[in-house]
């Protein structure tokens, strides 16, 4: 039906705005309106915080590398270093002074007092200090010596000094007194005589250090 | 357009824009959060590198010890350079040693080579005793370069070998000397430290403590103080004859006897130092000065008779009664009046003219010997001390004549008296007069019954026949 409306508009009913439409215009705007407040807020206020933030910690990081690469520098040269000094230490204390234990060695034959303790004297020297890691050997000093005495206790007496002399810091003791009678030479005095063999074991570098710094001190 | 559709469009429209806009909302948190992550990352980062640096400083001067450090070990090995000298410093050690190097050979790398450290080994023959052979051991042990001797190998040189006396003692020793050249291969540029020099100057203490830690072991190597060589058979040779040689225990007594004797004379001096009064003094010179003379004598004695043939009794008698008498005296002459006193003088001509008349010419020259420096230092206002000085040059000059005398061939053959005429005498053949000379200058001064008196540099020497 077509409805058409004659009257003067001063008789004609006002129209208004349906109570839905408004409803839905009104959220509509208030949801958006507050969607876009949000995002500004993230967007202009939460974001640039952050980013600020991140910009600041980023320069502190540009002032601490340069620090962290040098200490990192340091540690390297320090690694080197120490594993020089290590590398001589071992290179060091894996030397025996033989000049110490030769002398001392002679010490020992020489307090013999030309027979009343003991006359010792040696056909050679065999020494060597090659390491077997394996069997724990680290080098040993061998002579081939005698004793210008009947008495074979004057080579326990000889074994004796050498085993409480200074010589034997740095060896392990060495083995128990046996020896062979020779034949006696009458052409020399004293004409009888024993032979026996010297031989004494090092000990590892570590052991002789201990043992030795109490003759140093 | 409807109401209705109106509110559709309208509401759509607004979906529609929410939608985007919460997208857009959405956008921005993946954003806040992307930035938040990294923020955590940084502060991470940051924390673990402040801890790092905190550590620095003790780092740094922990590398600055070590540079110096590092220096310390440059010095103790050589570099490929210095490996060259290697060779000329061991033949210095030869020299300064005396020990004698008969072969030397460079042995290749064993492969045991440490990082940054080439070892270097050389083989060695020498010959020598074994006080020569530690001599130069001690020279390679203790050199300022690291040096050391992990081999060695000696064999006794043999007895036939000792008899010659001239030959000295050469053991057969046979060594290797090893060395480490440093040579860093895994360089880098040496960091730089702020202020440097200051901090290390702030370490110097901890410096030098690192630095004697690295420093080699070195002993103190003192010769053979009178002790024999270990390699020398010291038996001795039992010999048939007159003068049968001591045994080793005899000598060695003899020896113990002479050194008391010279420690006698050394509290004798200590007695003379402390003597309180002149009368005092004099006592105490008189006995030392006689013990001086008689301690010289019997060295002598012992000596010409060759009695010591132990090596140890030899040696020590050589540093402990002869060298050790020479010492006394030698205080002694620095405290006492200038040249020899008095008593001494007579004590010495005594002694002169005793071996003089037992025929002991060599003893009395002995005893001129050990004043003969001292003689000139007598002053001349003291006649006392001249008169006997110059009686003991006379003695000197009778026991020269004896020396002189003693080795001219003299023999008399016969002697001859006529009465009324001069006698004669048959000296080596040939008939002789009173006044005439030998053709050694002798003079025959005179011709008794039994016996012929020559003069010889103012001495008068009487021979009978046939001696």
């Amino acid at each position: 039906m077509i409805l058409i409306n004659l009257l003067p508009d001063e008789y004609k009913k006002q129209r208004r705005t349906p109570v839905k439409l408004l409803l839905a215009v009104s959220s509509g705007v208030a949801v958006n309106a507050s969607l876009i407040a949000w995002w500004c807020w993230l967007a202009f206020g939460v974001r640039n915080a952050a980013e600020l933030e991140r910009d600041v910690l980023t320069e502190t990081m540009a002032g601490v590398d340069p620090q962290v690469a040098h200490y990192q520098s340091l540690e390297r040269e320090n690694r080197q270093f120490t594993s020089r000094e290590e590398t001589l230490g071992s290179i060091t204390q894996s030397r025996v002074n033989w000049t110490r234990k030769i002398d001392e060695l002679i010490d020992v034959i020489n307090k013999g007092g030309g027979g009343k303790k003991y006359l010792v004297w040696l056909d050679n020297l065999d020494i060597s200090t090659a390491v077997d890691t394996r069997n724990e050997t680290y080098g040993k000093l061998v002579a081939k010596a005698h004793s210008g005495s009947r008495d074979f206790a004057q080579l326990a007496n000889f074994l004796d000094d050498v085993e409480m002399a200074d010589f034997s810091r740095g060896f392990y003791p060495p083995a128990p007194p046996e020896g062979q009678q020779r034949e006696p030479d009458k052409t020399l005095s004293p004409s009888e005589f024993w032979d026996f063999t010297l031989q004494v074991h090092l000990m590892a570098p570590e052991q002789r250090l201990l043992a030795t710094a109490g003759v140093d001190q | 357009m409807s109401e209705k559709k109106k509110s559709l469009l309208i509401t759509g429209i607004g979906a529609l824009l929410a939608a985007i806009l919460g997208g857009l909302i959405y956008m921005q948190h993946q954003k806040i959060t992307e930035t938040e992550t990294e923020i955590a990352s940084l502060e991470d980062q940051i924390a673990k590198g402040l801890e790092i640096i905190a550590k620095t400083p003790e780092l740094e001067r922990e590398v600055i010890i070590q540079r110096e450090t590092d220096e310390v070990i440059a010095e103790i090995l050589p570099d490929a350079e210095e490996l060259t000298d290697f060779v000329r410093t061991l033949r210095k050690f030869e020299e300064q040693s005396g020990i004698r190097i008969t072969d030397i050979r460079n042995r290749p790398g064993t492969g045991d080579q440490k990082q940054d450290f080439d070892k270097v080994v050389y083989s060695l023959k020498l010959n020598g005793d074994a006080f020569q052979m530690l001599a130069f051991f001690n020279l390679v042990e203790s050199h300022s370069r690291f040096m050391s001797v992990p081999r060695i190998r000696l064999t006794a040189a043999q007895r036939s070998q000792l008899e010659d006396a001239n030959a000295g003692i050469r053991h057969e020793i046979d060594i290797d000397v090893e060395t480490y050249v440093y040579e860093p291969k895994s360089g880098s540029t040496p960091v730089r430290i702020e202020n440097f020099e200051h901090k290390r100057n702030l370490l110097l203490g901890e410096i030098s403590h690192r630095q004697q830690a690295l420093a080699i072991e070195t002993y103190e190597y003192r010769g053979p103080r009178g002790r024999r060589d270990p390699w020398v058979d010291p038996r001795i040779p039992i010999t048939e004859g007159d003068s049968p040689l001591l045994t080793i225990e005899e000598q060695i007594e003899l020896v113990d006897g002479m050194v008391a004797r010279v420690d006698d004379a050394r509290r004798l001096y200590a007695e003379f130092l402390a003597a309180d009064g002149l009368v005092e003094e004099m006592r105490a010179r008189r006995e030392l000065e006689e013990a001086l003379v008689t301690i010289g004598d019997d060295i002598l004695r012992i000596e010409q008779a060759a009695q010591l043939s132990f090596v140890s009794a030899e040696l020590r008698f050589g540093n402990e009664v002869v060298e050790g008498l020479a010492m006394l005296r030698s205080e002694f002459e620095g405290v006492s009046q200038p040249g020899p006193s008095l008593e001494e003088l007579q004590a010495i001509a005594g002694s002169m003219r005793t071996h003089l008349q037992l025929g002991e010419f060599e003893f009395a020259l002995g005893d001129f010997e050990s004043l003969v420096e001292r003689l000139e230092h007598v002053p001349s206002y003291d006649t006392e001390r001249v008169a006997v000085a110059e009686e003991i040059l006379q003695l000197k000059n009778a026991a020269d004549a004896f020396k002189e005398f003693e080795e001219f061939e003299i023999q008399i053959d016969g002697l001859l008296h006529y009465e009324g005429s001069e006698p004669v005498a048959v000296i080596n053949g040939i008939s002789m007069l009173e006044g005439e000379f030998l053709d050694t200058g002798v003079l025959v001064q005179s011709i008794g019954a039994n016996e012929i008196d020559f003069l010889y540099r103012g001495v008068t020497f009487s021979k009978s026949l046939r001696q």
